[in-house]
């Protein structure tokens, strides 16, 4: 809003800071759980936002990603800049580690060069005091023209005084703003005021942003300003002419370049600044987590205590949660069964008790999972640990062209792809975090072993467990492959280094788990859990519709008939013939109708069409595979009528199912495309574009790889 | 700045304990950028504290962070080896052992056996 003259009663405050420094406990501090939790437009990072008042002002903060510049390299930082300069906030807070003080003020030091209105938060104060540290924040505030304020973010001291600074900051604004622009020696000084000149004559061509910050950013070779420049205008090639003339200029002159120069520039000024404001104890903070990492990282003990731990955050998300799992499916199974009978039969008790509860109950079901999982996701990170989880996997997921932490989301998606594509909000890089959601479908997600048990069972006997191995390892090895495959092509533009911080141990806050949790659990229900619901209720339609009325009416009056008699036989009968309604139901429908009509692509892998029904309706949930098999083959998913077992209808040889297009059948279930909650879950990580792509991606491998094996192995002669 | 000293070596040529003054930075674009921005900067202080077990990613402290970077990346980093500065002598000489402190070998000795190369 600008410098008003009157002090505006709302405030829009900012949260900068580089990870890791306690930005996000800070936030915690001033909001509690009043956030709201979205995507910055356009792009997958997270935007943060959080309400409250002080003193009489209504404060609107957001959360700024963690950053340690403001380069237009990364999504982050162009996020973080572009807000800053085009929502210009009344007040940056930048939240500073007081122990790593020097690095920290490098953002600062550019945060003013944006000519934001800042205040530096000297957070961790209690850890960086007991070290036996001194810093002159009274000083310091003169060297940089902004107020620093200590703070202990997670234990909520000092957040008060910050506001009391933000207001006062407001207040008087005017005699406040005062940064003196730093120096970067002579060469570079020369053409920053000459550029800077040239800039400020045409004003149009940069918009919101100072003339001096535009002109370093030209000399760093900043793509994005470029962009801004190369316009065709007179003023702007000149500009860029100036500026192209210049870096030329400075590498043969400091035999370097401008960006190395510049960044130098600015840790040389702040280790001056540093000098007159800071006693450092020559102590090492990371003593502590030293002693911790030659536990944790250790050569021998480092992988069995990471297996140790991911194995626990195993059993608690998918075992303890199987629980409460069981509980919600009990009371939805209940709620739809009680519905069932008191509503009267129509098509809209059918919408109600199968759709819409159903569709309900397949997305609460998943929330015990999600919490757990991401409970234990933020201790491992709020603790540190994580970051070292990633130092010990690096060189392995490294080959697979992922990152370290790329490994916890896959090992999750054995168990469920959906908490572990959200998992992958862990990793910074938008190309590992794309990556990583393209691969973990392709582990075998726990709803998929029911297929692969009663297939298994049915066509290999004794043998289904190693028929099962062979199809979790094949998820594996195509997960290498695939894996490898996008990285060296799709991925290749943006490589991504392994720079990675190791923080320091820290005991997590039960008030920062909690609040992790519950944001990820609201995200899920709030922005998946309609359009899962939705989706639900479509798939519902297509399985319902259109009914067969004539046909079932006829059955109905045939199953009245029966049940009239009463006889045993007769009750057989009616058993028959209501599997026989169910069957023609599906049959007839417009999914029954699909699987019908994809019979010539999907006969290559030796699939009947009662396969391909199953599929289809297997994008709902893996395991509804299994149910529709049992409904198209006259049986329920056990036991069916005749006594004849859903096993049994498979094996029999009148269904020309080979043992060979079973295992075809398998493999399939196992490569193609997830079901719809993972989709949705895809699309909410990484975008549309991508979830489009990763639909199509594995039903062509999908097909291609049974159609492969069915086809060879048909050739070798094993069908 | 020294651009060209005969013992201007690669960073992944130093040893856990070692400390390095960085003169000049290879490599280019975004990888280049993030390393500066983390402060390997002609004349920063970095000192080698661990490999992984598998030797790859490698941690380092510049400045008071600690930072983990791939061999490969470590590469473009030019550094003059320097004796290590007396207050991180004792906690990093050995690559992450406490030999004179008794009192916080919990565990059994094999537990504190080498941790690192």
């Amino acid at each position: 809003m600008g410098p008003t003259m009157a002090a505006p009663k709302n405030l829009k405050i900012a949260l900068a800071g580089n990870p890791n420094s306690g930005k996000t406990s800070i936030f915690n501090s001033m909001t509690g759980a009043r956030q709201q939790v979205g995507n910055w437009p356009g792009v997958t990072v997270e935007k943060k936002l959080g309400f409250f008042t002080h003193k009489g002002y209504e404060i609107e903060v957001v959360d700024l990603p963690g950053t340690y510049s403001l380069t237009a390299y990364s999504v982050e930082e162009r996020v973080a800049r572009t807000y800053l300069v085009d929502e210009k906030p009344d007040v940056v807070i930048h939240v500073v580690d007081a122990g790593n003080v020097a690095r920290n003020l490098y953002l600062t030091v550019q945060l003013l060069e944006l000519g934001v209105d800042l205040i530096v938060d000297m957070n961790m104060w209690d850890e960086f005091t007991t070290c036996g540290s001194e810093l002159d924040c009274d000083r310091l505030a003169t060297l940089f023209g902004a107020p620093v304020v200590p703070t202990v973010g997670h234990r909520g001291i000092g957040i008060d005084d910050l506001l009391d600074a933000v207001v006062k900051l407001v207040e008087e604004r005017a005699e406040q703003h005062r940064h003196v622009p730093i120096t970067y020696g002579p060469h570079v000084d020369d053409v920053l005021s000459e550029l800077t000149e040239l800039l400020e004559e045409s004003p149009e061509l940069i918009g919101n942003y100072p003339a001096r910050w535009i002109a370093i950013k030209l000399l760093e070779g900043d793509i994005e300003i470029r962009k801004l420049l190369s316009k065709d205008d007179d003023n702007a090639s000149r500009i860029l002419d100036t500026a192209e003339r210049a870096t030329r200029h400075i590498g043969i002159a400091t035999k370097s370049d401008p960006e190395k120069v510049i960044s130098e520039g600015r840790y040389g000024y702040i280790e001056g600044a540093l000098k007159e404001v800071l006693t450092e104890e020559p102590t090492d903070r990371m003593e502590l987590s030293r002693r911790l990492d030659s536990v944790f990282t250790h050569r021998y003990l480092g992988y069995p205590i990471f297996l140790a731990f991911v194995w626990i955050l195993f059993q608690l998300t998918f075992r303890v949660g199987a629980i409460p799992m069981g509980w919600i499916d009990a009371f939805v199974g209940w709620l739809g069964g009680t519905l069932a009978a008191t509503l009267p039969e129509s098509q809209i008790s059918s919408l109600v008790v199968d759709g819409v509860i159903g569709g309900v109950g397949s997305v609460i079901i998943f929330l015990p999972n999600i919490m757990i999982l991401f409970l234990g996701i933020a201790f491992l990170e709020d603790s540190g640990y994580m970051s070292r989880a990633a130092f010990l996997m690096d060189r392995v997921m490294h080959a697979l062209g992922l990152h370290g932490k790329s490994f916890i989301p896959l090992l999750m998606g054995f168990g469920c792809s959906v908490p572990a594509i959200m998992a992958t909000r862990t990793l910074e890089s938008r190309r590992d975090r794309t990556l990583t959601t393209l691969i973990v479908p392709l582990m075998s997600c726990s709803a998929r072993l029911p297929v692969y048990l009663l297939i298994g069972g049915a066509f290999f006997a004794e043998r289904a467990g190693t028929a099962v191995f062979i199809i979790y390892l094949l998820g594996i090895v195509a997960a290498i492959l695939i894996g490898r495959l996008f990285a060296s092509t799709l991925f290749r533009s943006a490589p991504a280094p392994f720079v990675m911080e190791l923080p320091p141990y820290r005991r997590p806050t039960a008030k920062g788990l909690l609040i992790h949790t519950w944001e990820r659990s609201r995200i899920y229900l709030q922005k998946m859990g309609g359009v899962i619901l939705a989706a639900s209720v479509v798939l519902w339609f297509l399985g319902a519709y259109p009914q067969n009325a004539g046909l079932t009416e006829s059955l109905e009056q045939e199953i009245a008939e029966q049940q009239a008699i009463g006889s045993v036989a007769a009750l057989e009968k009616v058993r028959e013939l209501e599997a026989d309604a169910a069957a023609i139901q599906i049959e007839s429908s417009y999914i029954g109708r699909a699987g019908q009509f994809i019979e010539p692509v999907i006969e290559p892998l030796g699939f009947r069409w009662e396969m391909g029904v199953s599929l289809i309706t297997g994008f709902v949930a893996k395991e509804v595979v299994v149910s529709t098999l049992g409904v198209l083959y006259h049986t329920g998913a056990e036991e069916g009528v005749s006594g004849r077992t859903l096993v049994e209808a498979l094996r029999d040889p009148a269904n020309e199912i080979t043992p060979l297009a079973a295992f075809a059948f398998m493999v399939f279930v196992l490569l193609y495309t997830p079901c719809i909650v993972t989709i949705v879950a895809i699309r909410r990580e990484a975008g549309t574009g991508w979830m489009w792509f990763s639909i199509a991606y594995q039903l062509a491998l999908a097909w291609l790889v049974s159609f492969g094996i069915y086809q060879v192995g048909t050739l070798v002669g094993l069908g | 700045m020294t651009a060209k000293t005969p013992c201007t070596v690669p960073l992944t040529s130093l040893a856990p304990g070692d400390a390095a003054q960085v003169v000049n930075l290879n490599g280019k674009g975004a990888f280049r950028r993030r390393l500066l921005d983390l402060g390997f900067v002609a004349g920063a202080l970095v000192r080698v504290i661990k490999h992984a077990p598998l030797q790859n990613p490698i941690e380092y402290c510049i400045g008071s962070a600690h930072v983990t970077l791939r061999r490969e990346e470590a590469e473009h980093i030019l550094v003059q080896q320097v004796p290590v500065p007396d207050w991180c002598r004792e906690s990093v000489a050995d690559g992450g052992r406490h030999r004179n402190r008794k009192r916080h070998r919990w565990g059994p000795r094999w537990l504190h056996r080498r941790t690192s190369r």
